[in-house]
This record gives C-alpha cells, structure tokens and sequence, in this order.
C-alpha cells in the first residue's frame, strides 16, 4: 500500500505537468535566492572576520593574568617576562601556526607644527607580514603609499591613513615620537615615516602607528611584550586551541590569559547579528512564497479530484489514507522543487563568484572588496529543509479538507 | 439469507436552504445471490438508497444491516473496513484513478487489504479475465473505451469478492449495445458468483434482466 501510495502521489504530482512546473520553479526560486543570499552573507562575514583576523587581531591573543581588567590603565603593570619561552610553549600546540610579540603604548605624535595622541605598536615585521597573508588573498594591513616595516629597520614608523591626514605627513618626513617609558619618566624618539597603511577597521586607522618592536622597546626601556599574537591553520580552530592553551597555562602554572579573535571584534559580531536577522527575514518571506503556491496547487488538486478521492474512499481508503497521500505529494513537489534549487543555486553561485560583486567598503573600513557567493553544506542543508517544510506545512490544510470529505458529496463533484 | 436489512430509513438533507426529504421509512430486505434492480424516476430516492447501503452516507433516522453487522454507530474507519470487506462499487461515471493502469486500478481494493503479491496478481488477472480484458492490463483509463472502462470499474469491484456489488446507473453512460454487454457480465458474475448486485436504473430493458426489481417513488418503496 505504501509504494502504491508514492507511486499514485508520484504520478498525481506530475498530472497537470505545467502547473507542478511552476510549483516546483516556485519552490526552486525560494531555494535558489536562500542559498545566493545566505552564500552572500556567508562570505562577507568571512572575508569581515579574516580581514579582522589577519588585520590586527590573529585568532588568539596571550597577556600577562590582569591585562584585560587592568590593563587599560597600567599597560606596563603586565608585561609578559620572558616571551620566547611562552611563545615556545605555545608552538607546541596542535593548529598554531605562527606567533608574533607585540607592545601598544599611547603617546603623542608631533611633527614640529601638529601634535597628535597617537596608539602606537611595537611590532616585528617579519611577524606582521606573516599575520597578514589570508590564505590567497591580500595582506590584513595593506601599504597605501611607501613600503611596510621590515626586519632591518629600527627607526622607521608605518602610520595609518587617518593619522596621516590628521597629522599632514607623508613618507619620508621625519616625526618626533613621545611615550612614558615603563619606569614612567618621558623619552623621545626620532622616527621616519616609511609608509602609510590602512585596514578593515577605520578606527585603527585614524589612530595607529607601527614601529619595530625593538625600537618600542628602546622607547619604554623594557625588554618584555605585553601581547602574543597567535595566528592559527584555519578560524575554525580558535575554540580547541583556545582550550588548549587555557590548560596548558593551568598546568604549566603560567601567570597568563588570553582573548580570542571574536571576543575582541565587536564590529563583526554586530554585523554578524544584523545581518542575521536580515537572512531571517528573508527566510520567512521565502517560506511564505513557497507555502502559498503549494497550497495553491494542492488546494486547487483536491478541488479537481473530489470524486476520485470520493472513489478511493468508497473503495475503503480511511481517512488518514488520503491525508497521507495529499501530504506525500507535498512532501514529492518539496524534495524536487528543493533538490532543482539546490542544483541551480549552486551553479548560479559558483557563476557570480566567479564574476564577483564590486562592493563599497564597509561602515568604519576604508576598502573596497569583492564579494563571492560562499556555498558552505549548512546553507544547502537549510534551504533544502525550509521547501521541505514549507511544503509539507503548506499541503496540511488541503489534505485534511480532502480527507473530511463526506464520500457522497465527493462522488457527486464534477 | 438476508445479506441487507434497511428499516424505517429516513434521509433528509438541505440544498441550499431547502429541506429534502430524500428517503421517507424504507423497509428493504435484500437476499443472496439476489440481482435487484430500484428502479424509478430521476429523485426519487435511489442514489440516495444505494449511498446508504453502501455505506457512504449517514442515514437521519432508521437502521442498516450489512451481512449482519448494524452499520449504526460505526466510526468512519470502521466503515470503511466494512466497505474494503464486503461491499463492491460500480459507478456511472466509472471512476476509475487515471494515474493507474487497468491492472493497477483493479490491484487497488486488494492493496487496501493487504494482500500478498502472488495472490493479488492472480485475483487481478481473474477479475480481468472474467470481464474479459485480460489483455487490456497496462492499458491506462484514457486508453479504453467507455465499455472497457465500466468493465475494468466491475472488475475492481469484484476482486475482493465482496458479498455485495452497488451500482449506479452502470450503463446510462454507455450506448445500448456496450451497456447490454456490461450488463451481461454482472448477470454471468452473479450467476457464476452468486455476488448480489444491487443497481439503479430507470431503463426498462436493464430492468429486464433484475430477479427483483424495488420501485421508488419520492422517497418511498412503491409495491
């Protein structure tokens, strides 16, 4: 009975073949536009959180236990002591790919004629660079005039676009860097503009300067970090090692804590949340559209086949009988019109990555980007499940005003 | 043996908001191997009768007996275990499932009862051969003709082997001929079969044929 009922729903499906066309386009489109909308937002949220990733913040960051409660207000009460021997024991960590030191002081800019509170970095170049690099793509920290700091240099500064501007300095102007030194008496250096850069973040921009870390060492007369950056294979490892480390400081019994990328990127995660709920809103509207044209075509299916059900009735069909059989053909013109979305999706989004979508750049960045069309399984899993529920919803009605027929009204229906 | 028992059957019903008295107190017995024929005018009663009988509608007032079993009370699985068992339909419009080929339209009731394969496709063969369209299997609805359609539509009903087969009006969409021709495997089956066949019709020649004719009139049995 059961393969007589999916071969007679089968076959009933494909009985007026133009209107379970246009159902199953119907269903297909809703898929097609969930999967290049949500493939849209998969890949903006990727290329946000790598250029985050890769622009600044690697995926881990390592302190000294009561930098990120204190911190704030005395930097150097927590400088990490010895950081070659914690940056060794973190290598030793499965996923950890690369770890660079750095040191971030407040201090003020001046040029001769602007003075300018600056957020100054101690990095190493060789580190950054290597932070910077996303698999294929274009470094976090991109070089809008000048070079990038190398190994070799000692008293050069790279400053962000923002900072530049405000400052009205370009490459090869020499600039006078004034900071606290750890022991809290002023020094002063003489730097070098070696290059102007610029990031996703806007903010960064308008405020950051970047040195060698030697040279910010000799600036605070220190020899410790505060901060060690950890860059890891792949994003979707943050959370394991994240675990990892936070045992092995146990363990170790190391005075260390760390924040992982996304504790720290506010502007992605809010974004995040928005455009989630954009995509929920256009899930529900793509829902709506699919339940309305199937239960047009299964309304508009009992309607015209009364008497037959009437007959199957009669023939001693009970009620949840014919239930099921509306419903399995629901269920038919859901699995086709989602497998036909999925396979048309894919393909359309595969073109227009392949083409790529000019964007502006984002709110608070300063670049311009190109969007893909991102297929990830989850997307395809859930705009598979929403025609199939949708069209399972949307046939219940018509199936059980089918199934309430009173047999004799139903074989007199014409 | 009395295989139908109606008493003091009453249906009423409302089309638009007017009252119809369909059936107004029938008293019917129906016997084995009785090919009974209701004869009478258009509204007289006898789809409204047959529908009873058979199960697909709820009387307002009076009794049915089918083979024993008061249909009153029954819930609608329940009727409709009572109609796979022993009831057969054949209708004027043949209602067959246009989807399904011959040989799956007659499968279906035996679908229904969850017969095995082997059993099911010889009851499907049988039944076909007996209304002689054996050949005619894989043929879908719209491939017969109006004859072969009534014709597979007896056969479906027979391959349950219900006690009882209802018919209404099975031949008033057919020419002379092909009706007399149906009409002639119905009489054969309950002949052969001993299968009662209880069909309407107000043409005199299928009247002919009946061993009991019932004739109805606004409603009532007119002796």
């Amino acid at each position: 009975m059961e393969l007589l009922n999916l071969k007679l729903a089968f076959r009933n499906v494909f009985r007026n073949r133009v209107r379970s066309l246009i159902t199953l386009a119907a269903i297909a489109f809703g898929c097609i536009s969930l999967i290049i909308a949500g493939g849209f937002f998969e890949d903006t949220f990727m290329q946000m959180r790598e250029a985050y990733i890769h622009g600044h913040l690697g995926h881990i960051q390592v302190y000294k236990k009561g930098y990120l409660e204190k911190g704030n207000t005395r930097p150097f009460d927590y400088m990490i002591e010895h950081p070659e021997k914690v940056k060794e024991l973190i290598a030793s960590v499965d996923h950890v790919k690369f770890i660079t030191p750095r040191i971030s002081f407040s201090g003020l800019l001046s040029t001769g004629e602007n003075t300018i509170s600056i957020l100054g970095q101690g990095v190493d170049p060789i580190g950054e660079k290597t932070i910077g690099i996303i698999e294929g793509a274009s470094a976090g920290v991109a070089i809008e005039a000048g070079e990038n700091l190398s190994s070799d240099d000692m008293y050069d500064v790279v400053i962000g676009t923002g900072l530049a501007k405000a400052m009205g300095s370009k490459v090869g102007d020499f600039i006078i860097l004034v900071s606290n030194t750890v022991g809290g008496a002023l020094n002063a250096l003489d730097m070098k503009v070696k290059g102007v850069f610029f990031t996703a973040s806007k903010e960064f921009d308008d405020r950051a300067l970047r040195m060698p870390i030697t040279a910010a060492q000799a600036l605070l007369r220190t020899d410790g970090v505060q901060t060690l950056v950890v860059l890891l294979d792949k994003t979707e490892h943050t959370d394991t090692v994240k675990n990892s480390l936070m045992d092995l400081f146990k363990n170790k019994n190391l005075d260390l804590e760390l924040k992982p990328w996304y504790e720290m990127a506010d502007f992605y995660n809010k974004t995040v949340e928005l455009y989630g709920r954009q995509f929920f809103v256009l899930k529900l509207i793509i829902a709506i559209i699919v339940v309305l044209s199937i239960f047009n075509t299964i309304n508009m299916s009992v309607w015209e086949r009364a008497r037959e059900i009437g007959t199957i009735m009669a023939l001693g069909s009970k009620r949840y009988e014919v239930l099921k059989l509306f419903l399995l053909e629901g269920l038919i013109l859901g699995i086709l019109g989602g497998l036909l979305g999925i396979i048309v999706g894919t393909g359309l989004a595969y073109v227009i990555s392949f083409i790529g979508i000019p964007m502006p750049p984002p709110p608070g960045a300063n670049i311009n980007w190109v969007a893909h069309i991102r297929v990830v399984p989850k997307l395809l899993f859930s705009s598979f499940l929403i025609a199939l529920i949708s069209s399972l919803l949307s046939s219940f009605y018509p199936a059980f005003k089918a199934s309430r027929l009173v047999i004799a009204d139903a074989l007199r229906h014409s | 043996m009395d295989v139908v028992e109606v008493k003091e059957l009453t249906k009423e019903y409302y089309l638009g908001k007017t009252l119809i008295h369909a059936l107004k107190g029938v008293d019917l017995t129906i016997r084995d191997r009785d090919f009974l024929a209701i004869a009478g005018p258009s509204g007289s009663g006898k789809t409204t009768l047959l529908n009873l009988i058979g199960c697909i509608d709820l009387p307002t007032a009076g009794s049915i007996k089918i083979d024993n079993i008061d249909v009153h009370g029954l819930s609608s699985d329940q009727l409709a275990e009572l109609r796979a068992a022993k009831i057969g339909f054949i209708f004027q419009t043949f209602n067959l499932i246009p989807v399904l080929s011959a040989f799956e339209n007659v499968e279906y009731p035996l679908l229904q009862r969850k017969t095995k394969k082997d059993e099911r496709k010889k009851g499907v063969m049988n039944a076909l051969k007996s209304v002689g369209l054996e050949t005619f299997a894989k043929h879908k609805p719209d491939e017969l003709s109006g004859g072969q359609r009534q014709r597979v539509a007896i056969a479906r009903a027979l391959v349950s082997e219900p006690k009882i087969i209802l018919a209404d009006e099975p031949t008033a969409n057919l020419d002379h001929q092909t009706g007399a021709a149906v009409l002639e495997v119905m009489k054969r089956i309950n002949e052969e079969q001993g299968t009662v066949f209880i069909f309407s019709t107000h043409d005199p020649k299928v009247m002919e044929l009946a061993n009991r004719i019932v004739q109805l009139m606004d409603g009532k049995i007119v002796p």
